[in-house]
């Protein structure tokens, strides 16, 4: 607090919604669907580096560890969606020939 | 009392049980057995009336202070304070009516087996006779209103079943329909009217009715009465066929003669005069009702006399001159009549069968009903002609045969209310009645054959036994019936039965109405003559129409009461089914589908936001987070969405 | 009138402390009603298992159908015996062959079912329908395994209805039917059956988002701690709060009898449903409409009920001269007999109108009359269609001469829809216009002219069906076989002789409706 530079809370939820940003970027702009996947990932890491802020930092009465426990719960989603989403994508793309996502809209009305 | 009539109560049960039992054997066993069939018919009538007959002569010998109904009681419906039940009621009205019931049913039946040989559904026939008899039965026995309408209704049916027997010809189901719904019309206020009474009185019992006098100890006002008796009334409007409702009645003769004779004439249609009969401490109770069936019954009872002048079917003739004499009836009911009326409803039953009957004979003879197709059956059918002869006499009251006894009573009734309109209106009834009774029987059996027909007169000839005993025994009880209201068996001899014995008001006879009455049915005989028997023919029928042509198009048209109702009932109750089906259609399912049709029609447009682009989707998500999460800090930790997160 | 109260009482006492109550005739068989209830679902398990290939598997199908629905027939007037033998002693009221049990422990639901004077005739009612609905499918060839399946499904909804005595109960015995119903009209109807199908969706769902509206608002505002029926019955509500909830049930079963101006589904699904359908939606799916309303309308806002009776007076005379009028102008028999059905349960709704025992009492009667009556009238329609294949009135005509046993099916069966005496709809009517009549004069008057027109269009029909000359189409008709006349006789001897000896069932209706009227204010006299 007193003199120099303190690396607080604030600055860990900076660098996340900075991640948060260009994840949800890509997700949106993208057309390839490893693009969006890899966005996805950015934004996985957005919320992880949030959770353990706040589990080093304390908010209210939370209970700190619940933060560092909820982003290995989240690491563990993440690699399991990339897993499932990337068997998806390649079969995709035998059957379609693209992995743009805008070619993709079989599920519309 | 004597002991062996005393007896004849404890059998009672029978006269209500054999018809019945009838009924059934011949529908569930002896169907394809014509012959066995009738015969069940005609001895479970036989001895019903048998065992009726000893009733009625218990009846007679009744003790004077025994002024209730005996009889057999059973609970039907039972609520906490209240029965509805049925019973087996004994008293002088409704012993007589019994008699006159199944006396009428036996000889009918008896006639039948020759005049309905060989028809298609003769067992049928026989079968609804029979449950015919067991309703009018249950009807003429019945201790309270309940029982009532349901022998109201059955006896509705049969006359349905029976009128619709030959229900092959589109005429008879359309008669059979029109007398049914017609009827109908009348009941329903009828049923308005017990419901009054029971909400008023919480009984409807006929005796404990009139005997706890209630209708006179002010739990109703005046027009509370009047509307309760209107409404009962009504019921008998309908099966009585007076006016407004007498139109079916003359297409019911589309039903075989013997039925007409036994339904419409002897005995359902007189259930009406019977009701008003049985229910009179109500009606008495209220001069305006009682005015009011005076006045329904003196308006019927004319306008039917002068339809009948007019008609050609001899079916028809007979029909007008039923709906004219209940009328006479109910006229005399209203005027306070009260034994001669019901002693009218008595004499009737014969004289007016005994018509029908050897209007029956004559029809089975010569295959025709148009009286004008008939003529000069006098040489060929001795007897018929007799029989119609003595039932001419009677009907038009003149004496000493029994409808001068029965009428003389209710003419002295209507002169006794002074009412000069009464008085003309009753004296117009009896010229019209003599004058339209001897113009069938002159044109029917007086003159030269007519030539129109298409057959040889020589070959028609006298009807079988069969025929002819039903006819004897009807005539000479519609020549003497009238003997017990004569002097003959006392002073008031019928009156003093009726009120058990002792007759409360003692009417002088009126001797100027019977000198009138007599006087004007003579003369409605002579104009009859000088219109219709050719030995005195000085007028022409057809040149007075073309006088008159539009009194004759009245009568002969019937007043066009099945016009005016046609286009009006029936037409109203099509008109009002359309605009509701159009109703329904259009609005009411309108609305619906619209509501269904709205929803797809939304649908087809909100759906373009499933664009199946996975960005559009993954934006929506983010947008709407985004949205919820400026709000929450808009709101903040007091704002409706703290409840969502954040500390407290 | 103490013993029900006390018994009353008891069985509320019981369900508050969660016992599992042993019913209170220790001589009754304990399973009873769950027999009569869950066997027919028993007896779509076994019918799904059967094979399903050629003519000889569709035999074993509908015997095992037969069978299943036979039980619970033979069960059900089980129970009537035994109950005679308390009418005579001492029943007076209450439920009989209750059971309970802890069921939904965590919100108060319980599977409690039993039998009273008001469930019990509609109970046999609906046994005897599906044992002759199955008897009328017979000649079922399209889909014979779904059909009869759904017909148990739908077995088991409507019993469960009017047995049930938790409310939580008869809200998923309710919707149970609608399913069931909703496919047998959209696969085995008629030319416009998806239209008739989802209409009649469309509206019972409309009807069961009132129901469950109105369940939860009174499980919550009673306490939130049970669902069952007796003591929610006795719940104390504010007469504001009790009103919104009568007209949220009232809608609902107003939907399902159905009484103007929601009456419209009916006749569409009855036209395209198949004959035995109709039979069943007519002849018990609408009761449940009019059962509804008498259990939970009359037994539980009896105030409200009061309070409106003029508006249910309303929407009854309009239902009885809506669907008489309508009748009279049908072509299509089918339609002509829907409408006289919105007609009838107008005097249902008459009846509670009127709101006092005898009334009542008549609503319950004409509620089983219809049901047999309707029920009749459905099926020889049916007779005709199978053999002419029309039921346009005009197409037919002189019917009688060439099918005598059924003109005379007919012709008593039109009698009975009538209100002739002699047979049931009869009494049930007059009991309804007596009662009536002390409490809405006009309104009772105007209702009566329904029977005029009743007989109109029923007469017409007739004359113009079956009377006349032959119409040259028909010279080759056919009587109905033995089968067919079978469960024709059968039916029309139930009506006639419930109609000779109504003390049966008046009696016991009396009993069942005595804890309701009861609590009518002013005494229900």
């Amino acid at each position: 607090m007193e003199g120099g530079a303190y690396i607080g809370l604030g600055h860990f939820l900076v660098v996340s919604a900075g991640l948060f940003a260009i994840g949800i970027y890509g997700l949106l702009a993208k057309r390839n669907a490893i693009s969006l996947l890899m966005s996805v990932e950015l934004l996985f890491n957005a919320a992880n580096v949030a959770l353990a802020a706040f589990a080093r930092f304390g908010y209210g009465t939370v209970q700190p560890l619940a933060g560092q426990a909820f982003a290995l719960f989240v690491i563990t989603i993440a690699a399991a969606e990339v897993a499932v989403a990337i068997a998806i994508l390649l079969l995709i793309y035998r059957v379609r020939g693209t992995v743009w996502v805008d070619e993709i809209d079989l599920m519309k009305w | 009392m004597n002991e062996f009539l005393q007896h004849s109560y404890g059998y009672m049960w029978l006269i209500l049980a054999l018809p019945i039992a009838a009924f059934g054997v011949m529908f569930g066993v002896t169907y394809e057995n014509r012959r066995l069939s009738a015969w069940i018919g005609i001895i479970a009538a036989l001895v019903a009336d048998l065992v009726s007959i000893w009733v009625l002569l218990a009846e007679l010998a009744r003790p004077q202070h025994l002024q209730q109904g005996l009889g057999i009681f059973t609970d039907f419906i039972t609520f906490a304070d209240f029965h509805l039940t049925l019973g087996i009621l004994a008293d002088p009205l409704a012993a007589m009516m019994v008699v006159v019931v199944c006396s009428v049913s036996f000889l009918i039946q008896l006639y039948s087996l020759e005049y309905m040989r060989g028809e298609e559904g003769f067992v049928r026939y026989y079968a609804f006779i029979s449950l015919f008899t067991f309703s009018m039965l249950l009807l003429v026995l019945s201790p309270n209103f309940f029982q009532t309408y349901i022998g109201w209704e059955l006896v509705g049916v049969c006359s349905y079943l029976l009128i619709g027997h030959y229900f092959k010809k589109a005429s008879a189901a359309a008669a059979a329909k029109k007398a049914f719904l017609v009827t109908r019309l009348g009941d329903f206020p009828f049923l308005v009217g017990i419901g009054y009474i029971f909400f008023r009185f919480h009984d409807l019992d006929f005796f404990s009715l009139a005997s706890h006098h209630v209708y006179t100890a002010g739990l109703v006002g005046t027009s509370g009465l009047f509307v309760m008796g209107m409404l009962v009334f009504s019921g008998a409007v309908g099966k009585s066929a007076q006016f407004p409702l007498h139109v079916w009645l003359p297409d019911a003769m589309e039903g075989p003669t013997p039925i007409s004779a036994l339904i419409h004439a002897a005995t359902m249609v007189a259930a009406g005069v019977y009701l008003v009969a049985r229910a009179y401490d109500l009606f008495a109770a209220s001069p305006a009702a009682l005015a009011m069936i005076a006045t329904i019954g003196a308006v019927t009872s004319l306008m039917a006399a002068i339809w009948a002048v007019g008609q050609d079917d001899i079916k028809r003739i007979v029909a007008y001159s039923t709906i004219s004499h209940l009328g006479l009836m109910m006229f005399g009911l209203g005027v306070g009549a009260y034994s001669a009326a019901v002693f009218h409803l008595f004499t009737h039953a014969w004289f007016k069968a005994l018509l029908f009957l050897a209007a029956g004979s004559v029809i089975h003879a010569v295959h025709t009903q148009d009286i004008w197709e008939m003529g000069g059956l006098g040489r060929r059918m001795r007897w018929t002609t007799i029989a119609t002869l003595v039932g001419c006499v009677s009907a038009a009251g003149i004496f000493p045969l029994a409808g001068f006894w029965s009428k003389d009573g209710i003419m002295s009734g209507v002169f006794a209310m002074n009412n000069p309109a009464f008085i003309v209106v009753a004296m117009l009834i009896t010229f019209f009645s003599a004058l339209y009774t001897f113009r069938l029987f002159f044109v029917v059996f007086t003159g030269e054959t007519a030539k129109r027909r298409a057959f040889d007169p020589k070959r028609i000839h006298e009807n079988g036994p069969y025929i002819l005993a039903p006819l004897a025994v009807l005539a000479v009880m519609a020549a003497v019936a009238g003997l017990w209201g004569s002097p003959l068996f006392g002073h008031e001899g019928f009156g003093n039965f009726i009120f058990y014995g002792q007759k409360p008001v003692v009417e002088p006879d009126n001797i100027p109405a019977i000198a009138f009455s007599l006087t004007f049915a003579l003369l409605g005989v002579v104009v009859a003559a000088l219109f219709y028997y050719p030995p005195l023919k000085r007028f022409s029928a057809a040149s007075f129409n073309r006088r008159f042509p539009y009194a004759y198009a009245w009568s002969h048209n019937k007043g066009y009461f099945d016009e005016v109702y046609r286009s009006m009932f029936v037409g109203l109750a099509l008109v009002g089914g359309r605009a509701v089906e159009w109703v329904d259609k259009h609005l009411v399912d309108g609305f619906v589908d619209g509501l269904a049709d709205g929803y797809s029609l939304g649908a087809r447009y909100l759906r373009r936001l499933q664009t199946g682009r996975v960005q559009a989707y993954a934006g929506g998500v983010f947008v709407g987070v985004l949205v919820v999460a400026v709000l929450a800090m808009l709101l903040g930790s007091n704002g409706a969405l703290a409840s969502i997160g954040g500390p407290r | 009138m103490t013993l029900h109260m006390l018994v009353t009482v008891a069985a509320a006492v019981n369900n508050i402390t969660g016992a599992t109550a042993p019913p209170a005739t220790s001589s009754a068989p304990q399973f009873l009603v769950s027999v009569i209830v869950w066997f027919p679902l028993l007896g779509a398990l076994v019918v799904m298992l059967l094979p399903n290939r050629g003519e000889q598997d569709h035999g074993n199908i509908r015997n095992a159908a037969l069978f299943f629905t036979a039980i619970p027939l033979v069960v059900a007037f089980l129970a009537n015996f035994s109950t005679w033998t308390e009418l005579g002693v001492a029943y007076s009221g209450g439920f009989k062959f209750e059971e309970n049990y802890k069921w939904l422990g965590a919100f108060g639901a319980q599977y409690h079912v039993g039998l009273d004077g008001i469930s019990l005739p509609l109970v046999w009612l609906s046994t005897i329908l599906f044992f002759v609905a199955v008897l009328a499918s017979m000649g079922q060839k399209k889909r014979v395994k779904e059909y009869f399946v759904l017909l148990l499904v739908l077995d088991v909804g409507v019993t469960g209805v009017f047995t049930a005595m938790d409310l939580f109960l008869f809200f998923i015995f309710w919707e149970i039917e609608l399913i069931p119903m909703f496919l047998l009209i959209l696969i085995w109807g008629g030319p416009r059956r998806s239209y008739a199908a989802w209409k009649f969706l469309l509206f019972t769902i409309g009807a069961s988002a009132f129901l469950l509206l109105g369940i939860l608002i009174l499980y919550f505002k009673a306490g939130g701690t049970t669902f069952d029926m007796q003591t929610l019955s006795q719940a104390k509500l504010a007469p504001e709060l009790a009103a919104v909830l009568f007209w949220l049930f009232f809608a609902c079963f107003a939907i399902k009898l159905p009484a103007f101006p929601l009456h419209t589904w009916l006749p569409d699904a009855h036209v395209e449903a198949p004959t035995p359908v109709s039979v069943l939606l007519a002849g018990i799916l609408l009761k449940m409409g009019g059962y509804g309303i008498i259990r939970i309308c009359v037994g539980f806002f009896p105030g409200a009920v009061q309070k409106y009776s003029l508006a249910i007076l309303t929407f009854a005379v309009v239902s009885i001269l809506w669907g008489s009028f309508a009748a009279l102008v049908q072509d299509d028999m089918k339609r002509l007999v829907a409408y006289s059905s919105v007609a009838h349960m107008g005097f249902v709704l008459l009846g509670v109108a009127a709101l006092n025992t005898i009334a009542l009492n008549g609503a319950v009667l004409q509620l089983f009359a219809h049901g047999l009556i309707t029920g009749c009238l459905f099926l020889l329609v049916g007779l005709i269609y199978d053999r002419t294949h029309t039921r346009s009135i005009k197409e037919l005509g002189g019917l009688a001469q060439k099918t005598p046993y059924l003109a005379v099916a007919w012709v008593v069966a039109a009698f009975a829809s009538a209100g002739l005496p002699g047979f049931i709809g009869f009494i049930a009517e007059f009991e309804i216009f007596i009662g009536s009549f002390s409490a809405h004069k006009v309104g009772t008057f105007l209702a009566v002219f329904g029977v005029v027109l009743s007989a109109g269009y029923l007469l017409w029909m007739l004359e113009r069906v079956f009377f006349g000359a032959l119409k040259e189409a028909w010279h080759k008709l056919k009587d109905p076989g033995p089968l067919e006349l079978g469960y024709m006789v059968g039916m029309l001897t139930l009506v006639f002789l419930f109609g000779v000896a109504p003390k049966v069932l008046t009696q016991l209706i009396n009993y069942g409706l005595a804890p309701l009227t009861s609590r009518i204010p002013g005494g229900g006299a």
